[in-house]
């Protein structure tokens, strides 16, 4: 019967299982029924009631709010209950012991190592697992208890050096706001500040995968001595691969690990982009009076300098005049 | 809201944004009471348990990247909350007044368009109303929460086939219903038509 056909056809329509065959039959069904067309379209337009949703979600939120911050319930009952039993018993002696266990599991459970790079200074720290990591300046790197399970997990904003240890059996993933990088034994850099517009992952030794957020299926493997530059240009993020040279020996002129050692290494960079590198590495916030020193190329290197000396150095080669105010630098012609 | 539900997620696991996750609580809730309701027939119990489902996933949410699908998950959560809910004896003996305000959550036909009258509006209420309970859950699933028969089938543990054919049923018996309010042909010579 037709009726029986418009029914399953129109389920399938409105479960989005239909294919684009029965679409089709079922827009010819209903041309040549006008009743049940008016049916038809009746339950196509039925939809959400959207009125009076968002008030009920902004109560709904205010009531879940305070309970975000607390702990996980029931861990924490389960242990609690353990220590006091346990005091009671050991008395005063252990209950130091007991708090500093407790307050191990306690921050295991809740909390994310978070490690640091103040502005003007660069670090260096040993993972959990061995790994070495260098962060630069303004950099932040955090991880969880999840880090010595199955999987290595750490989270990055900003420009670290890792010299990963290899073990197949915990693979190694870098998070970043646009990108994700697999580590596959290996040591490279990886620049992602949160308020630049590129991000760059370039390998020193070893292979790593790189997954773009934005495009998941895109994988991207590389090898060393590659590097990968993710641009975003309003919301269009553009991928280029690029080769950079092998650093000589001990004198390591080379943008991509240069900056481990507190030197700042640029090659025909735009001044703005100089800038912004200098601003991190010196703690300062530089401001162009003149746009068109922004698109001045400039090649260079640094090395522990101040920043005065720094703006000299460059003044060599570009004309431009500046003045410093605390810790604010303006630039002009 | 512009941001991928991917990106909700990601942001919520790895940097703890409790605003993306705001957002995620203000995409889902409504829906999920909506459900919650539909098997505990009270507002604020339904509303407790999920409000405990989203507590739960904020305090799981660096695991957030082993399940599979958030939307699945979370109607799950709150269907076994709500089915233990029921098997507990229960606390509210007297009429919660609140059941009468489901009615508020109907499907609304887009009046505009259609120029529904008062009279077809309440029909069509009380069309979807009358389904027998599993339709009727189902065709709110699918039309109302805009999941696909894939995701249903998931939630309630049933199989995608029998979605379909479940949603058939509704859409016969809602045609049905709302048949006599088709519009009749203005001119008077025009014949009746049996289907």
């Amino acid at each position: 019967m037709k009726s029986e056909r418009i029914a399953v056809l129109m389920a399938k329509k409105a479960s989005r299982s239909a294919s684009q065959e029965e679409l089709e039959e079922l827009e010819q069904l209903l041309t040549a029924d006008p009743g049940a067309a008016f049916t038809a379209s009746i339950i196509d337009r039925m939809g959400n009631n959207a009125a009076g949703q968002m008030e009920f979600a902004e109560q709904g939120w205010e009531k879940i709010v305070p309970r975000l911050s607390a702990a996980p319930v029931t861990a924490m009952r389960i242990k609690r209950g353990w220590w006091a039993a346990a005091a009671a018993v050991v008395g005063l002696t252990a209950t130091g012991i007991g708090w500093q266990w407790w307050r191990h599991q306690h921050l295991a459970i809740a909390s994310r190592q978070e490690i640091t790079a103040p502005l003007g200074q660069t670090m260096k720290a040993l993972l959990p697992d061995g790994t070495t990591v260098w962060l630069n300046a303004g950099s932040k790197l955090s991880y969880d208890q999840r880090f010595n399970n199955s999987r290595r997990d750490i989270q990055v904003s900003g420009e670290i050096f890792l010299d990963v240890i290899k073990n197949d059996a915990r693979p190694f993933v870098v998070h970043t706001r646009k990108l994700d990088v697999h580590v596959l034994g290996t040591s490279f850099n990886i620049k992602a500040y949160d308020d630049d517009n590129r991000s760059e992952v370039a390998v020193v030794g070893g292979k790593v995968q790189v997954i773009m957020h934005n495009s998941l299926e895109k994988k991207v493997i590389l090898l060393p001595h590659e590097k990968l530059i993710l641009s975003t240009i309003g919301k269009t993020d553009s991928l280029s691969l690029v080769n950079f040279p092998e650093a000589n020996g001990k004198d390591s002129l080379v943008a991509e690990t240069a900056w481990r050692e507190q030197k700042l290494v640029f090659k025909n960079e735009t001044f703005e982009s100089v800038a912004r590198k200098m601003e991190r590495q010196f703690n300062v916030s530089i401001s162009f009076e003149d746009e068109s020193l922004k698109k001045e190329i400039l090649s260079g290197v640094f090395e522990k300098e101040g920043i005065v000396k720094a703006l000299k150095l460059l003044q060599m080669t570009t004309p431009f005049h500046f003045r410093i105010q605390q810790r604010q630098v303006y630039i002009s012609k | 809201m512009h941001v991928t539900m991917e990106e909700l997620l990601y942001r919520i696991q790895f940097h703890d944004d409790q605003l993306a996750f705001k957002a995620l609580y203000q995409q889902q809730v409504f829906r999920l009471y909506q459900f919650a309701f539909a098997f505990v027939k009270q507002r604020q119990p339904a509303e407790e348990i999920v409000n405990d489902v989203f507590v739960k996933l904020w305090q799981k949410r660096h695991q957030l990247d082993k399940i599979g699908q958030i939307r699945v998950y979370l109607y799950v959560a709150v269907k076994n909350a709500a089915l233990n809910q029921l098997r507990r004896p229960a606390i509210f003996t007297e009429t919660d007044l609140d059941s009468l305000h489901v009615q508020h959550f109907r499907l609304e036909p887009d009046t505009e368009q259609l120029l529904l009258t008062h009279e077809l509006q309440q029909a069509i209420a009380s069309a979807v109303e009358q389904l027998p309970p599993k339709c009727k859950m189902i065709f709110k699933l699918v039309k109302q929460d805009e999941l696909s028969y894939k995701e249903v089938a998931g939630i309630l543990g049933i199989s995608p086939k029998t979605v379909d054919a479940q949603l058939a049923i509704a859409m016969k018996k809602l045609a049905a219903r709302l048949q006599c309010f088709a519009p009749v042909p203005a001119l008077p010579d025009a014949g009746e038509k049996n289907d």
